[in-house]
């Protein structure tokens, strides 16, 4: 799976799961989503379990860096590249 | 008995858990009124308080409940172990015994009644402990369990998360997240009344927002060290710097504000 598409799958969590505000901010592929409050940690803890049954891939969070973990594109990015090595 | 990092990091703190600076802080006082809810005279057979932490609630509930009832508090960490069994060394009906809500130290059928105050949210095995409960419970026993539900304390966390993340990374981050339950209502209702079909079982939640200063919110702070554990100590002092400064940052002119999230399940016998 491209990562486009496993950004794609999970906006739609998060829409689904954690709706924004109405007043808030467009979520992008580099908004700080833990920064600016539209996941908190457990919220992380379940969107990565979705997108590891989604995908089919486990990522190890130990080699992420924070700035990249937090953004649609890093967390996508990090499944696609584990999809890659398989 | 236990790895578990909560509760040796409660063991630890015992005596600063018990301290009058956490007791007074919003925890403390929102315990001292969540035991003020316990019935005053709970039915037949053997009173139990899961997590019964340093005794204060078990030895309100022991003032009012004399021999013959028997009263007895599980406690998985020793230091607040030996803390309970001083605080409650005037009631010779009251024990205090080593064990969780995993595997409660009891036979089946033999508890009248079981309560717990703010500690159910640290099991690691929620369906494992509600089991536990049912097993242990008699035919007519009822149960009394307060604890912090998904919500709690959302105001700290998107605060403080994001200083975390950088000081721990994302895996240490979401190990500690791990470390405690995050029930929403209907998911503790499906919880217990799957563990105890026949029975009734109610959720109530509620939320209470307590404003404190800094110092005050900060004397609670060892209820969670079991969850910062994993900061590496030479980022320690750096991130207690950053996490004060962001706590700080959100005080308005009633204090800085921290909100409870309350889930109450009471357990009744069938057909209530």
């Amino acid at each position: 799976m491209q990562a486009g598409a496993i950004r794609a799958i999970a906006a739609a969590w998060i829409r689904d799961h954690y709706p924004p505000a109405s007043d808030a901010p467009e979520i992008t592929a580099d908004t700080d989503l833990l920064e600016t409050g539209v996941l908190d940690s457990i919220g992380f803890v379940e969107l990565i379990e979705f997108l590891g049954i989604e995908t089919g891939h486990a990522i190890d969070l130990f080699e992420l860096e924070p700035e990249v973990f937090s953004t649609l594109a890093g967390l996508s990015g990090a499944f696609a590249a584990a999809a890659a090595r398989r | 008995m236990s790895e578990d990092p909560v509760v040796l990091a409660y063991s630890r703190r015992a005596a600063d858990y018990d301290s009058p600076e956490n007791l007074a802080s919003c925890w403390g006082r929102n315990a001292l009124e969540l035991a003020s809810r316990l019935p005053a005279g709970p039915g037949r057979g053997l009173i139990v308080d899961v997590g019964c932490g340093a005794g204060g609630a078990l030895a309100q509930l022991a003032a009012r409940c004399p021999p013959p009832a028997r009263l007895l508090g599980i406690e998985p960490a020793a230091g607040l172990r030996e803390r309970a069994r001083a605080a409650l060394a005037g009631f010779p009906n009251v024990a205090v015994r080593d064990g969780r809500f995993e595997a409660l130290p009891l036979d089946a059928g033999t508890v009248g009644y079981l309560f717990s105050i703010m500690a159910f949210h640290w099991v690691a095995d929620a369906a494992r402990s509600a089991r536990e409960i049912a097993r242990v419970l008699r035919a007519g026993g009822e149960a009394d369990l307060f604890f912090v539900g998904r919500w709690n304390g959302r105001e700290f966390i998107r605060a403080t998360s994001p200083i975390f993340l950088r000081h721990m990374g994302p895996a240490r981050l979401l190990e500690a997240a791990r470390l405690r339950q995050h029930l929403e209502a209907g998911e503790a209702h499906a919880l217990f009344e799957s563990a105890l079909p026949g029975r009734t079982v109610t959720v109530e939640e509620e939320y209470r927002t307590y404003h404190d200063d800094l110092d005050g919110h900060w004397a609670w702070w060892v209820r969670i060290e079991g969850q910062l554990m994993r900061i590496p100590e030479e980022r320690r002092v750096a991130c207690e710097e950053q996490v004060r400064a962001a706590l700080q940052a959100l005080a308005t002119a009633d204090g800085i504000p921290y909100t409870l999230h309350i889930l109450h399940v009471r357990i009744g016998p069938a057909g209530r």
